[in-house]
């Protein structure tokens, strides 16, 4: 079991990114509290020794991914309005527009947006991460992005 | 498009109070979980220790046990070789010949004292057709110690009616008897006969009781012929007899009793 010291580390380093995937997939705070409080609680009993930060945070992002699919097909989710959601989340209104258009993407279009764009994982990296095929990684990031610039402009 | 969807989920973060609940949430977890067990506690570290010590000395001692240092060679015509370890008990036993199978066929003195194991013998009948009258017992030792072994033995066979000899051997004398098929103890005997008469053979002396050895080896001393040249006598053996050879009219020729009533000739 990791000390005290360790698991506050990780959490301060690595809240924001687990926010910020909960923010793709779930649609209320409580979901969220609950995906934040497993995930930690893993890497506080069972996560493995890492290698160095870029490991520790693959781990995180992987884990977060599945547990955050994992919720949701568990049980029917009480859902709230997109709108609700970036009003909770203190988004300035100058940044809404984009994170509605991602968060209104189909899910593979939203995790690889966000892995792609945001934590800056290229398309190999990402086909690890979600064990997806590569070039369906490519397939899916020009169609995102397609869908994107169209929901932008439109 | 990159810029703006960084600049959007930059603005998406954790509230701190979502991280203090978090932290509060494991903290509290971490109170409710059982401490883990150590692999090994102290206790049954000790415990385990204890037992590999007692393995170890166990694995020791028995090899200790089974570990011969010393041997006693007894002939009177049977001859019988006991291996003994050093806690002075008899591990094995060896007849030399048929005379010898037939008494240990029905006798087993392993794990007894040596002591213990050479009265058994002698009390136990098996011996009695060739403890007559002019019978001697041959006890060839070889041992770090083989002063305390005859200490032990002459303690244990104190007013027994037959003559003891004692007979201090070495290795040598062990392994060259062993390759005629012999006792160290009748070789050491023949070793000497030898030295007064270098035309007996090892297979003369093989049939040769203890007593009729005796008998030719005092003969020699006493008309002080030596058909040896220069009658040197061997210097692989020496032998301390026990007056009782005397007192049975078995006199040996040296006559000189050293402190024990014994006549000696013991060579060192």
């Amino acid at each position: 079991m990791r000390d005290v010291s360790e698991t506050n580390r990780a959490i301060d380093l690595y809240a924001d990114t687990v926010k910020r995937i909960c923010f793709l997939y779930l649609k209320n705070k409580e979901d969220t509290e609950d995906i934040f409080q497993n995930i930690f609680l893993k890497y506080m009993t069972h996560a493995p020794n890492f290698k160095n930060e870029t490991h520790e945070k693959a781990w995180f992002v992987r884990v977060t991914l599945n547990s955050c699919k994992d919720l949701l097909k568990s049980a029917r989710r009480k859902n709230i309005p997109l709108t609700d959601m970036l009003e909770a989340a203190d988004v300035p209104p100058e940044d809404t527009g984009i994170l509605q258009a991602v968060l209104e993407l189909e899910e593979n279009y939203r995790n690889v947006v966000y892995l792609h764009y945001y934590e800056g994982y290229t398309a190999e990296e990402i086909s690890k991460l979600t064990k997806t095929n590569k070039n369906t990684v490519y397939t899916l990031l020009a169609r995102a992005r397609a869908q994107l610039k169209e929901k932008l402009t439109g | 498009m990159k810029e703006k969807i960084i600049s959007a989920f930059d603005a998406v973060t954790a509230d701190e109070a979502l991280k203090e609940k978090t932290k509060e949430y494991l903290a509290a977890k971490r109170r409710r979980a059982p401490k883990r067990r150590p692999l090994l506690s102290w206790k049954n570290a000790v415990a385990f220790a204890a037992c590999l010590l007692m393995v170890t000395v166990g694995a020791t001692g028995v090899k200790a046990y089974y570990t011969e240092t010393a041997y006693l060679s007894i002939d009177i015509n049977p001859s019988i070789e006991l291996g003994i370890n050093r806690f002075g008990v008899v591990i094995s036993q060896t007849a030399y010949n048929e005379d010898a199978q037939a008494v240990l066929d029905g006798l087993n003195v392993r794990n007894k004292r040596y002591a213990k194991a050479v009265e058994l013998l002698l009390e136990s009948g098996a011996l009695d057709d060739y403890l007559s009258e002019g019978a001697a017992v041959d006890f060839s030792v070889i041992s770090d110690d083989a002063a305390a072994v005859f200490v032990a033995l002459q303690e244990t066979l104190s007013g027994a009616p037959y003559a003891f000899i004692y007979t201090e051997c070495t290795m040598q004398t062990k392994n060259e008897a062993h390759a005629y098929g012999m006792s160290f103890g009748k070789y050491a005997l023949y070793q000497e006969l030898y030295s007064y008469d270098n035309s007996i053979t090892v297979e003369d002396c093989r049939d040769m009781s203890v007593g009729e050895i005796m008998r030719t080896l005092n003969a020699h001393k006493k008309s002080g012929e030596s058909q040896n040249n220069g009658g040197s006598q061997n210097e692989n053996t020496g032998t301390q007899q026990n007056g009782t050879l005397e007192d049975n009219g078995n006199q040996n020729g040296n006559g000189n009793n050293d402190n024990n009533g014994h006549n000696g000739n013991k060579k060192k």
